[in-house]
């Protein structure tokens, strides 16, 4: 059951995933980039000034402390009991999720292209029916209201200049 | 500083500054009701908005969005049992089972008033604390912000929610982000492998990504939920002598989330548990909290939005974040060219000025707003999520694109957005990366000047008392956690 009293494993579309694994996964990634941090760090270019500690000196402090801390959450991915309650992470409604993220990406990417307001005028009604809105003057009041919101407030008052 | 806060309440009867304090009001509790928003995402969410506003007006509207937020997660925790905010999960304890027992408007009425109460005396304590404390730190070396800077580190990890080696871990991802850029002092790029990343990672569209985007993620998560809300009558009809009753709770919450809201990292949810438990312990009977005793309402409500002015002292004597809203207003601040300081109160005295007179005329503005719209905002609680969710990405990317008139922090926006979503699903906190991108820079610069200053020798930082003191702390708060777990896994290995 999630926070909320959902029943998660019998909602549709929900993807069940292993915390652990996922703790194990994040703590590697980020074992990797740690470790190119340091190495990088250690290649910057020294000071001249040899009272300073040049520019590599700081990253490879947080480097050292991010590949330990990364250690430490690979050891708590690893110590999680399989089928515990703690080792579930579930992501309800996992489409609309994978979704959201595709279409949040399509809209920052092709703004430039077909430019701002075309590329709004599509996704705020697609995130809506992502959301599960199915109301089709739901969907068209909140667009068109969103569209003239961000027209005097943004265009017009502060003067930004939208693609 | 009596003359400096007369001009600030002068500053207040310009009328840009009027409908900021108002509109920063109405739409911190409009998004303090909302379950999953909070203070930090709204005020986020506004920054964008105060670009090219004039400073005075754009703070004051920031920090009465604040207060106001921080108070709003109190009326569905009342109502339908479920806060708005972190810094709400206590007074549901108490204030769910009042209206549940159709005391609703009484449970509404006290958390209303006390958080006024509260948040009163904590600005009285911050007026007369920061100005002291702004002056003492324009003492501070290079050494001492840097061990300053370095002590808010170590409690944002040790203090976050949940496991202290998480937060740990998000400090560091948070440091490592800030390091990102040209070196401050020899302008080598680091991890910058675009000339769009030489001044660093924007910090507003990191944390639109970070609180905004993963929040609509989440919000996408949840199924369309109609929640029935318990009937408000009677808000208006308490007497003033219940308050009279609590005064001995209300006064030592004020204090004590004022305290804590000081604490880099500790925040409103802390503060609000902290009094809660204080006021359980020294109540005489303790065993009716949790079942629907005001006093329990009173001294969580009074305690979070006590904090508030908490946060905002070493903010604006320091420079340091109290909280991670705070830190979103450091952006705020740096947006409009003001470097928040011991400076502050030297250059720019109006604004800290200002801040203080809008929150002595704004809090009673926020308690009346509170009794007059209660039924208002239990309906805004129902808004469905798919609305939201489309808005706040809309407004997040605006606002992204607008702070630079180019896509690049858009797609920092984006990043950061998909970043803290993932962190969030693997129980890592989100609020110690904020405040390692606004307090790294400080830390390393100060370091490598104190180092620069001493030529090389680290015991600067010992020969000086106060950063002597702070480095001592900033020990000792780190390897507590580890020193207790060690000590709890060794009593649990002896019971085994």
């Amino acid at each position: 059951m999630s926070a909320t009293g959902m029943n998660l494993r019998a909602t549709p579309m929900a993807l069940h995933l292993g915390k652990a694994l996922f703790r194990r996964i994040l703590a590697m990634v980020s074992l990797t980039l740690f470790t190119w941090m340091a190495w990088s760090a250690m290649h910057f270019p020294k000071s001249l000034n040899t009272a300073d500690v040049g520019p590599g000196e700081f990253p490879l402090i947080v480097a050292v402390g991010g590949l330990l801390c990364s250690l430490a959450v690979l050891v708590q991915g690893c110590s999680i009991r399989e089928g515990s309650e703690a080792a579930s992470m579930d992501v309800a409604r996992a489409w609309s999720v994978a979704g959201a993220v595709l279409v949040i990406g399509a809209y920052g990417l092709l703004m430039p292209l077909l430019g701002f307001y075309a590329c709004t005028a599509v996704a705020v009604p697609v995130m809506l029916l992502l959301g599960g809105e199915r109301k089709w003057l739901r969907l068209l009041l909140v667009t068109v209201g969103f569209l003239v919101f961000v027209y005097f407030c943004f265009d017009r008052l502060l003067d930004v200049q939208f693609p | 500083m009596f003359e400096l806060l007369l001009h600030g309440f002068g500053s207040l009867l310009h009328v840009d500054v009027l409908i900021a304090l108002v509109g920063g009001t109405v739409i911190g509790y409009l998004l303090g009701a909302m379950p999953g928003l909070g203070p930090s995402l709204g005020v986020a969410l506004l920054v964008p908005f105060t670009y090219g506003v004039d400073p005075v007006a754009a703070m004051v509207g920031l920090v009465a969005l604040y207060a106001a937020a921080e108070y709003g997660g109190a009326i569905t925790a009342i109502l339908i049992n479920t806060p708005g905010t972190a810094a709400a999960v206590a007074t549901a304890w108490d204030g769910y089972p009042m209206a549940c027992r159709g005391e609703a408007g009484f449970a509404l009425n006290v958390s209303i008033v006390t958080s006024g109460i509260g948040a009163l005396i904590s600005t009285a304590l911050l007026i007369f604390t920061a100005v002291p404390l702004s002056e003492f730190a324009l003492s501070f070396g290079p050494a001492e912000y840097c061990a300053l800077g370095l002590f808010g580190l170590s409690l944002i990890g040790s203090l976050s929610s949940g496991s202290a080696m998480r937060g740990l871990f998000s400090l560091f991802i948070g440091l490592a982000v800030a390091l990102i850029g040209l070196d401050p002092v020899s302008g080598v790029p680091r991890f910058a492998p675009m000339p769009e990343l030489f001044e660093g990672i924007p910090l507003v569209p990191a944390l639109l990504g970070l609180y905004a985007i993963s929040e609509v993620l989440y919000m996408l998560e949840q199924a369309v939920v109609r929640r029935e809300s318990m009937p408000i009558s009677g808000i208006f009809a308490v007497p003033l002598r219940t308050y009279r009753g609590m005064t001995k709770t209300i006064t030592v919450s004020s204090v004590l989330g004022y305290l804590i809201g000081v604490i880099p990292g500790a925040g409103a949810s802390i503060a609000s548990l902290v009094a809660y438990n204080e006021a359980k312990r020294t109540a005489k009977d303790p065993g009716s909290f949790g079942k629907g005793n005001p006093e329990g309402v009173a001294a969580s409500e009074t305690a979070n939005n006590a904090a508030v002015s908490g946060a905002l002292a070493p903010l604006l004597a320091l420079g340091i974040p109290g909280s991670a809203t705070a830190a979103v207003l450091i952006g705020a601040l740096m947006i409009q060219g003001i470097q928040p300081g011991p400076l502050l109160f030297t250059k720019n005295p109006e604004i800290p000025y200002s801040i203080f007179a809008s929150l002595l005329v704004g809090i009673p503005l926020m308690v009346l707003v509170g009794l007059c719209g209660a039924k208002l905002w239990v309906k805004v609680a129902n808004v469905p999520a798919p609305i939201l969710a489309a808005i706040i990405t809309g407004i997040s990317l605006v606002g992204a694109y607008a702070s630079q008139n180019s896509m690049f922090p858009v797609y920092i926006t984006l990043g950061f957005g998909l970043l803290g979503y993932l962190l969030r699903k693997a129980d890592v906190p989100l609020a110690p990366i904020v405040l390692a991108l606004v307090l790294a820079p400080m830390v390393e610069t100060n370091y490598r000047r104190a180092m620069l200053t001493s030529d090389g020798n680290l015991s600067i930082f010992l020969t000086s008392p106060i950063s002597l003191v702070l480095v001592l702390l900033a020990t000792l708060s780190l390897g507590l956690p580890a020193w207790r777990a060690y000590r709890q896994q060794r009593r649990e290995g002896a019971v085994a």
